[in-house]
């Protein structure tokens, strides 16, 4: 079985246990218009996933009951006992279905008439009986769709009977294979159709070996084209409504010359894709998303044009209509490239003819005052001021061992402060160049809040704070993403429907803020709603559930620690099978975002009262001030934003528990970690003096690294691992020290015990 | 058709499917990979309307019915955009429903091209082709 075959066995099993809940819950406690609705959908789900197998006999019992629990939905059929028990009946019969395809990959022979019976049950329901909402027989084909290959086929075979555009339609009957029980004649009625022009009969699947051929079961497609009356047609079909699919042939199908199949279906299928586009922009009435509809089909008769090999039409259509155009410019341009496309294809696709410049040319613009300037020339400034940089580090190193040898540095060192001075000023200059605000970033956020609102029926006012807050554009660049997440999981999640508020008290209207500040060399971004909150008591059994810490280490997190784990990776579920079953709201995404960035993230939630996500980014990313420690004889980088504080202490002042060492500081036990000990290296020999720690402290645990010496605090550009180390955990990056030496910077985070 | 397709490169076009059914989330992606594009998922309009937000497509491939938000509405947003880049990302609806207020109500809604479920693989790939502009 298929990897499709097995997706919808599951899905299906899934949505029919969930349907089989709701429909007996609705019995239960009358009809809910959110237990109706899941009913339907449910349904909906099925019948679409039916139709994706090729299951025409669920397909249609599916559509039947849809079109029962529409007309239940929309209050023209009252709930009854009935109803639920041939739903119930219904879901059983798909749910046999199932089993059987599982176990054989089709339906039993019969399946066709147990579902005709079971559809004709449930249509029985509807106001006007059976026969008045029969499926799709009489439905108005897409005009704007592709025509299919058979119809173009067919119409190839009758070119010489088809004089000027008459209407024509194309006709494909399939017959259920018990049809000859019901005493239908397939080719009896295809012979009565007036006006037919062409016909055309074919096996639906491959015919099995003589010896195993059921002669009984029909195994036919029939297709036509004729030149008749709708209402003629479906009247000859009237007794297989469900069997037959009656289209207009659209006219251009009739005027596309057929030479060779494939590229003259794509010719035909361009105009098409070109007409749409006419009759998108030819909408009347339209003001919401005007630039957004102009954009897309300028774009699609573009990829249209080129895709079908009209570059010269393409180049034309792309030279005349700016993307500034207005819907008439572009109807006009997008006409006279369809009028001409089959001149083109004649003359070999290519060689348009020199179109007419009909719009206007609007690059005289006035100049700008302000100096654009390519990302890559900044680019470059920000590396040679890096490199700026570590060289005015080796000057103060130069000085230093002047110094130890006894010179008088004294003019030296002045020399040196100044260029110091000067480097890091141009340094922090020329990032200020890639400095941008917050405000495009914001801009997305009114659109994407109103709409996914009113969509969950929530009323939300979206206030932001700190739009021209600047920061460097790759950070503001990344903080797109996650920032979406966290405003989409406010609407969506955070906060309440207008009539939960209402019930709690709280104002019908909720509040998400977002809000973007500076706090020293910090860019603070903080999302907040006063929605629900986030319960402790879920985020723990969901924990407890997930496994993701053992349940003493779980119990012994206070409840503000426990909501933290919302950012844990595995809190989340993966994709379930459908929106119905539940989806987790995937935090961890923004977390790992957010610490790429060599930012953090936090949440604060009160039940009921709301929930506040703040992300602590960098400014910039270029430069990180660290700290160069020696343990085991190495040197490492730890970066100093991990660093809470730097302890010496005398012998006694360690305690050990069980294998473990570790001190008390500020009413904390800290846990020492050896770092040698940590880098596989030889630790120094104990001299019964005073030991030397750095304290860490992230994400709520703490740490104390020994080390054996702190030799200095430097800025420094950090490049990360390559190469072979690339992946290697425990290391933020790498940078070359002021003597040259290749520095390992440390990331405490993951060392952490 | 779409064995005829396979392994010719179609520019590592990006294509979004938005459809709440697994199943045919499953059928889209196996035939527009075999044809070359790349293919993300969303399961409802919210998530359509995200992944358009932060991530760059080509064409986007969206459902009529949908729970949370529907493709109608997914669209009308979608077009109203600030950025026009995202605004004017090709769309092709693909939904069961084959009348013509459906395909008008697309077309208001921002639709560049309709098509009736079921849709073949061949069919598939070769609007997808045109839409998002692959060379044939």
């Amino acid at each position: 079985m298929n990897e499709l075959h097995a997706q919808f066995v599951i899905e299906a099993r899934e949505l029919v246990r969930q349907a089989t809940d709701d429909l007996i819950a609705l019995e239960q406690d009358g009809s809910a218009p959110a237990r109706i609705d899941r009913v339907f959908r449910a349904f909906h789900t099925l019948k679409g996933s039916a139709g994706v197998v090729e299951l025409p006999a669920m397909t249609l019992l599916l559509h039947a009951a849809e079109d029962l629990l529409t007309a239940v939905r929309g209050g023209k059929v009252a709930v009854s006992a009935d109803i639920i028990d041939l739903s119930l009946a219904c879901l059983d019969q798909v749910s046999r279905w199932v089993d059987d395809f599982d176990a054989a990959a089709a339906l039993p022979a019969d399946a066709g008439d147990t579902g005709r019976m079971l559809a004709e049950r449930m249509r029985a329901f509807l106001p006007g009986g059976a026969s008045a909402t029969a499926p799709a027989a009489t439905h108005e084909a897409p005009v704007a769709a592709g025509v299919a290959d058979w119809v173009l086929r067919l119409i190839e075979q009758a070119r010489d009977k088809i004089v000027g555009s008459p209407a024509l339609y194309s006709i494909s009957y399939e017959p259920i294979p018990g049809c000859f029980f019901n005493g239908d004649d397939p080719v009896d009625l295809m012979r009565q159709i007036p006006g037919l022009l062409a016909f055309h009969i074919e096996p639906r699947s491959p015919f099995p070996p003589l010896a195993e051929m059921d002669p009984f079961a029909c195994n036919l497609r029939l297709q036509a084209i004729a030149a008749a009356d709708r209402a003629d047609l479906a009247k000859i079909f009237r007794m297989v409504p469900d069997q037959v699919r009656i289209e207009p042939v659209p006219a251009e199908a009739l005027s596309a010359p057929a030479t060779d199949g494939k590229s003259d279906d794509n010719v035909a299928l361009v105009r098409a894709i070109l007409e749409a586009q006419a009759e998108l922009l030819r909408m009347p009435g339209r003001t919401e998303g005007l630039a957004g509809c102009i954009g897309a089909a300028r774009r699609v008769a573009l990829n249209a044009l080129r895709a079908g090999g009209f570059v010269q039409l393409a180049d034309d259509l792309e030279r005349n209509a700016p993307i500034t155009l207005d819907s008439a410019g572009l109807l006009a341009l997008i006409e006279q490239a369809a009028a001409r496309l089959d001149a083109a294809a004649a003359a070999g696709k290519d060689s348009g003819v020199e179109a007419p410049d009909t719009a206007t040319d609007r690059s005289d613009k006035p100049a700008e005052r302000t100096l654009r300037i390519s990302e890559d020339k900044i680019d470059a400034l920000v590396n040679l001021a890096g490199e700026l940089i570590v060289a005015k580090n080796t000057l103060a190193h130069s000085v230093k061992a002047l110094d130890g040898q006894g010179g008088n540095v004294d003019l030296l060192r002045r020399d040196q402060d100044a260029i110091d001075r000067l480097a890091v000023e141009l340094h922090d200059n020329i990032l200020r160049l890639r400095m941008i605000s917050v405000a495009q970033v914001f801009r997305s956020f009114p659109r994407l809040v109103r709409d996914v609102a009113r969509q969950l029926n929530k009323q939300v006012t979206l206030i932001t704070h700190g739009e021209n807050t600047e920061a460097d554009k790759t950070i503001v660049d990344r903080l797109f993403e996650p920032l979406v997440h966290l405003v989409r999981n406010a609407v969506d999640h955070g906060v309440e429907t207008a009539e939960q508020r209402r019930a709690t008290g709280k104002p019908e209207a909720a509040t998400i803020t977002i809000q973007a500040s500076h706090s020293g060399d910090r860019f603070l971004v903080e999302v907040s709603d006063d929605g629900r909150g986030i319960d402790p008591a879920t985020v723990r059994r969901r924990a407890a559930e997930r496994q993701l810490l053992p349940d003493d280490e779980l119990a012994a997190l206070s409840d503000e620690q426990v909501i933290d784990l919302i950012f844990a990776a595995g809190f989340s579920t993966a994709e379930t099978i459908s929106d119905v079953s539940g989806r987790g709201i995937g935090m961890d995404v923004v977390r790992t975002a957010v610490e790429r960035m060599g930012g953090r993230v936090t949440v604060a939630s009160k039940v009921g009262a709301g929930t506040t996500v703040r992300l602590d980014l960098p400014m910039t990313i270029a430069m990180s001030l660290i700290m160069v420690v020696e343990a085991g004889g190495q040197a490492f980088g730890v970066a100093m934003d991990a660093v809470s504080e730097t302890v010496r202490l005398p012998p006694d002042r360690i305690s050990r528990i069980k294998n473990n060492e570790g001190f008390v500081l500020h009413d904390q036990v800290v846990p020492i970690v050896s770092l040698a000990d940590l880098m596989k290296l030889p630790p120094r020999p104990a001299e019964g003096v005073s030991r030397l720690f750095i304290v860490a402290e992230t994400g709520g645990r703490i740490a104390a690294f020994e080390i054996d010496a702190i030799r200095d605090r430097v800025e420094v550009v950090l490049k990360p691992m390559q190469g072979l180390l690339a992946g290697a955990r425990g290391y933020a990056g790498t940078t070359l020290l002021g003597d040259g030496q290749v520095l390992l910077v440390l990331d405490v985070k993951e060392i952490m015990p | 058709m779409a064995e005829a397709d396979a392994g010719r490169s179609h520019g590592g076009k990006r294509i979004l499917v938005v459809d709440d059914s697994s199943l045919v989330r499953l059928y889209y992606r196996a035939a527009l990979e075999k044809a070359g594009f790349s293919v993300e998922q969303a399961i409802n309009g919210i998530e359509g309307l995200e992944k358009t937000l932060t991530q760059a497509f080509d064409l986007v491939i969206v459902d009529v019915n949908m729970p949370r938000m529907d493709g109608i509405a997914f669209l009308r947003s979608l077009r109203s955009q600030a950025d026009i880049a995202v605004a004017g990302l090709p769309a092709l609806m693909i939904s069961t429903e084959s009348e013509r207020e459906d395909m008008a109500a697309a077309a208001a809604a921002g639709a560049n091209f309709y098509l009736v479920k079921p849709v073949s693989e061949a069919d598939l790939v070769r609007h997808a082709a045109l839409l998002a502009g692959v060379a044939q």
